[in-house]
């Protein structure tokens, strides 16, 4: 638990702190290309919920980190190893998606632009599909090299 | 050379020294063999009392109830040290950290099972049958030299 504890707070650090860069290299760079100074690389609708710019920034640096959190506690269930490799995957999916999602509608408010949600939406799942397949044929592959060595090993 | 024994109440625990008027490959010989005999052995506890475990016979080492056993093909015994302090102390050559409660001997498993849901099941040389995760294979192939 403590070491769980430890991994969702280094993960939040991290996230947010690259969430962070990420506004700031974005930021810099739209207000240098347009030269627009008031410029935040936030849904303007998202800001409308705050009473500052600013505020409306940390909260979505906040944010990043919760999402870094709940991805590196997610992580735990690989550690289960009765579960299997496809539940596995499936409760990370589950579990990360019910906290991602709903915090990029809010951010990006998502839920005004369908397609880009639609979009967003496959592309995630579609992507963990290929990687989990991906993932399954490769340690099935490593299984039987580990069988052939043994199987060496014994003769 | 010179071989003594020293029995006193003086001694706590046994100790070895190694005494010569310069350090030699064969103080440094002597020094490794006394090492390796040492550390190749155990202290398990079972129901007829203490003994002393060869770890190259140990199957398994694994954490159940709140306590640390180690597995041979005679029986199942009750051991003082952690997982952890077990990772640093065995040969990493043949013991390997599997899961988060059980450190296995390579030499004791017979293959590895996965099953379509992605199971990996380890059966051990005596049928005994534990699981790994995907994440540990990689440490597993490079402990069986395979690139």
């Amino acid at each position: 638990m403590k070491l769980l504890m430890k991994r969702c707070g280094q993960s939040f650090g991290i996230s947010a702190i690259c969430g962070l860069l990420v506004n700031l290299l974005i930021e810099i760079g739209v207000r240098f290309a347009t030269g627009d100074e008031g410029f935040v690389p936030l849904a303007p609708e998202f800001v409308a919920f705050f009473p500052s710019k600013t505020i409306a920034m940390e909260v979505n640096i906040l944010l990043y980190g919760v999402i870094g959190a709940v991805f590196a506690a997610a992580a735990y269930v690989y550690e289960q190893e009765r579960l299997g490799y496809i539940w596995q995957n499936f409760i990370y999916f589950l579990v990360t998606s019910v906290v991602w999602i709903p915090i990029v509608i809010l951010v990006w408010q998502l839920q005004r632009y369908p397609q880009a949600l639609i979009s967003t939406l496959a592309g995630f799942a579609g992507t963990y599909v290929i990687m989990s397949y991906a993932g399954y044929r490769i340690t099935k592959k490593d299984v039987d090299r580990i069988n052939r060595a043994l199987a060496q090993e014994v003769r | 050379m010179r071989v003594e024994t020293r029995i006193s109440d003086a001694y706590r625990e046994i100790e070895v020294h190694i005494c010569n008027h310069e350090m030699n490959r064969q103080v440094e010989e002597v020094a490794a063999r006394i090492f390796r005999v040492v550390n190749d052995t155990i202290t398990g506890v079972d129901k007829d009392g203490v003994r002393v475990l060869s770890t190259s016979e140990i199957i398994r080492f694994f954490a159940e109830n709140q306590k640390v056993l180690a597995q041979d093909e005679r029986g199942t015994y009750s051991i003082h040290q952690k997982l952890y302090e077990l990772e640093e102390l065995l040969d990493a050559g043949q013991f390997l950290r599997i899961s988060k409660s059980e450190i296995v001997n390579l030499r004791k498993i017979r293959r590895l099972d996965m099953k379509l849901a992605g199971t990996i099941k380890v059966i051990l040389c005596d049928g005994t049958c534990t699981y790994t995760s995907r994440r540990n294979i990689p440490r597993l192939k490079k402990a069986l030299g395979i690139q």
